[in-house]
């Protein structure tokens, strides 16, 4: 080969890998273009290097397609296999849990009766006098649901010192007007002292009604309800806030909403508005509103409209100032540890939210919205469960101080 | 077998350019989801997914090659990028219609150029040559090594030994070329 073709040959290869500077290029494509041999040879050489090129990228493709061959579709099905078996471990381990009655489920009941029975609301001292002791049901080890639906028995635990309030329900079906507390202890698990205890029957302590009880007892925690709300760890009723959208100088928004609220605050009982109903474990009575309270026996009695007329009166002076609208508040556990809420219907499911945590819920703008000690977080009322999304308005931010 | 490895883009990039086309897998297996999505939301079938991400992989293995070249990006956000490309292209060779139901159906695809019909022939050739004369062509043109990189890969002396080494088999490859088409064959 001549110099001079093994020039051109050099020339053409860093004119095909485009190597050549911009000057370079066009003094080779002029002299291409007076050279009939030289057009050739580029033309063979651009077909050689572009064949070179076709042969690599077949064997890269070629290679992908063998080693995925292994195992095709395991990035979309393999996933899917999984998730499938999961999903049918879950639903048999759910199917398991809640129709084997056998000792993992008296263990998981009992430590959630302890979660159910926890009222941090609690104001005042709670004496243990009057210690009077009634046997009511017995529960077993080896009890079914349907048993348990059938007891209609309001019990709490006294979990670390600390007294939990309910009210019972008398066996003629009227409720019991002084506040009640006793401890109970079921078959097979831990009791309060930690011992394993062995079938024993309820024991209630009658305790006296407390001065931070202002009335509206009618409520009673079921063991059925237990069963029917196994990760709820409490309910409460609370009042939302309403902040006032505009206020114009003669404050005519703000005194149609108080209109407006007022008179949906006088379906509800007592409470301070805009706080947590402190004193009342409040989840038999909206259950039963909602048909979902099993046979709970439990009516208002006069006494306790009385008191519920004394409470609403109370709180008309704070009418003038805060309007409100009930609100349901349900904490429930997420086995999953989702945190978040569902809003729907003036009922608010909170799950990874501790009741400490919990503080009071806004309206502003017909829109609902939560504050925590952590922030303010928009309640978006639909049907399904949303995580906690931060509210960065900055005049709801100064509103909700 | 790829599936538990989990690496940093850096990682992938590095071993890219190494040589390791066992990452190219690991890539079609991590992105086949995302990029199937894509193009079955957009007018294609489960037979155009394996074609674009492979086209993909490939294109992303020769931008690697380059030493010069630098990802700004996260190494899936451009290989999805480069998908799209590829799969706008494909529609654009393609001819089809929309029917009345929102399906679409597909008259037939523009038939590839001459170039490229020619250039799959050529390429049987290359299988002829010996794999060491194959891979330091590949390397060189393909992956566009450098000699001095091409000579440690594949353990020669140095790099005037590939060079003469490509040379001899370049020559080869012209010459199975030549023995079989006459240049007007391509034109």
């Amino acid at each position: 080969m001549s110099k001079a073709n093994q020039h051109n040959e050099e020339l053409i290869e860093q004119y095909l890998a485009g190597k050549m500077t911009a000057e370079a290029r066009l003094q080779f494509e002029e002299m291409v273009a007076n050279d009939e041999a030289l057009q050739k040879e580029l033309e063979f050489q651009r077909l050689v290097v572009g064949a070179m090129q076709e042969s690599r990228r077949e064997e890269l493709i070629n290679f992908i397609k063998d080693n995925i061959d292994e195992d095709k579709a395991m990035p979309i099905y393999k996933g899917r296999i999984i998730w499938s078996l999961s999903a049918a471990a879950c639903i048999a381990l759910l199917i398991f849990f809640l129709s084997e009655p056998g000792t993992f489920q008296e263990e998981y009941q009992h430590t959630k009766k302890k979660i159910l029975s926890y009222n941090p609301f609690i104001k005042g001292e709670k004496t243990e006098a009057d210690s009077v002791e009634e046997t009511t049901t017995t529960k077993s080890n080896s009890g079914a649901l349907a048993d348990r639906k059938e007891e209609s028995v309001s019990d709490s635990i006294l979990m670390d010192g600390r007294h939990i309030n309910e009210q019972i329900t008398a066996a003629d079906g009227e409720p019991d007007s002084t506040l009640l507390s006793y401890t109970t202890t079921v078959g097979g698990a831990l009791d309060k002292s930690g011992k394993l205890a062995e079938e024993k029957p309820l024991e209630r302590k009658k305790a006296e009604s407390f001065d931070g009880y202002d009335g509206d007892i009618s409520q009673t925690l079921t063991d059925s309800e237990n069963v029917l709300s196994e990760k709820m760890v409490m309910d409460t009723q609370v009042f939302a806030i309403v902040i006032p959208t505009q206020v114009d100088e003669m404050g005519n928004n703000f005194q149609q909403n108080n209109e407006y609220y007022s008179n949906q605050k006088k379906q509800t009982t007592r409470s301070i508005p805009g706080t947590v109903d402190n004193n009342t474990y409040r989840g038999n009575e909206n259950d039963r509103n909602r048909g979902m309270a099993g046979d709970t026996k439990t009516k208002n009695s006069p006494q306790k409209d009385t008191q519920k007329q004394k409470s609403d009166d109370a709180n008309k002076s704070d009418k003038d100032k805060i309007t409100s609208l009930s609100i349901k508040v349900e904490f429930w556990e997420s086995p999953i540890h989702f945190k978040g809420y569902k809003f729907f219907r003036n009922k608010l499911l909170l799950y990874g939210v501790k009741e400490s945590e919990f503080m009071k819920v806004y309206s502003y703008e017909n829109n609902y919205y939560l504050k925590t000690a952590k922030g303010v977080y928009l309640l978006r009322e639909e049907n399904i469960f949303n995580s906690f999304a931060p509210v960065k308005n900055s005049i709801l931010l100064e509103r909700t101080k | 077998m790829f599936n538990k490895i989990s690496l940093s883009d850096e990682a992938i990039i590095e071993s890219i350019r190494s040589g390791n086309q066992k990452m190219l897998v690991l890539l079609y297996k991590r992105n086949y989801p995302i990029i199937r999505g894509h193009i079955l939301k957009n007018s294609g079938f489960e037979a155009d997914v394996e074609d674009v991400l492979q086209e993909t992989l490939v294109a992303l293995w020769q931008k690697l090659s380059d030493k010069n070249f630098t990802l700004t990006a996260k190494l899936d956000t451009f290989i999805f990028a480069i998908a799209k490309n590829h799969w706008l292209t494909n529609l654009h060779k393609k001819r089809f219609t929309v029917l009345h139901d929102g399906s679409i159906e597909i008259k037939d695809t523009i038939s590839v150029g001459v170039n490229e019909e020619m250039l799959s022939k050529l390429a049987v050739y290359m299988k002829q040559l010996s794999e060491v004369c194959r891979n330091i062509l590949h390397f060189y043109y393909f992956d566009d090594l450098s000699m001095e990189d091409i000579a440690q890969r594949m353990n020669f002396a140095n790099a005037d030994t590939v060079k003469t080494k490509k040379y001899q088999c370049k020559k080869k490859l012209e010459e199975m070329v030549k023995q079989h088409h006459s240049l007007q064959d391509f034109l």
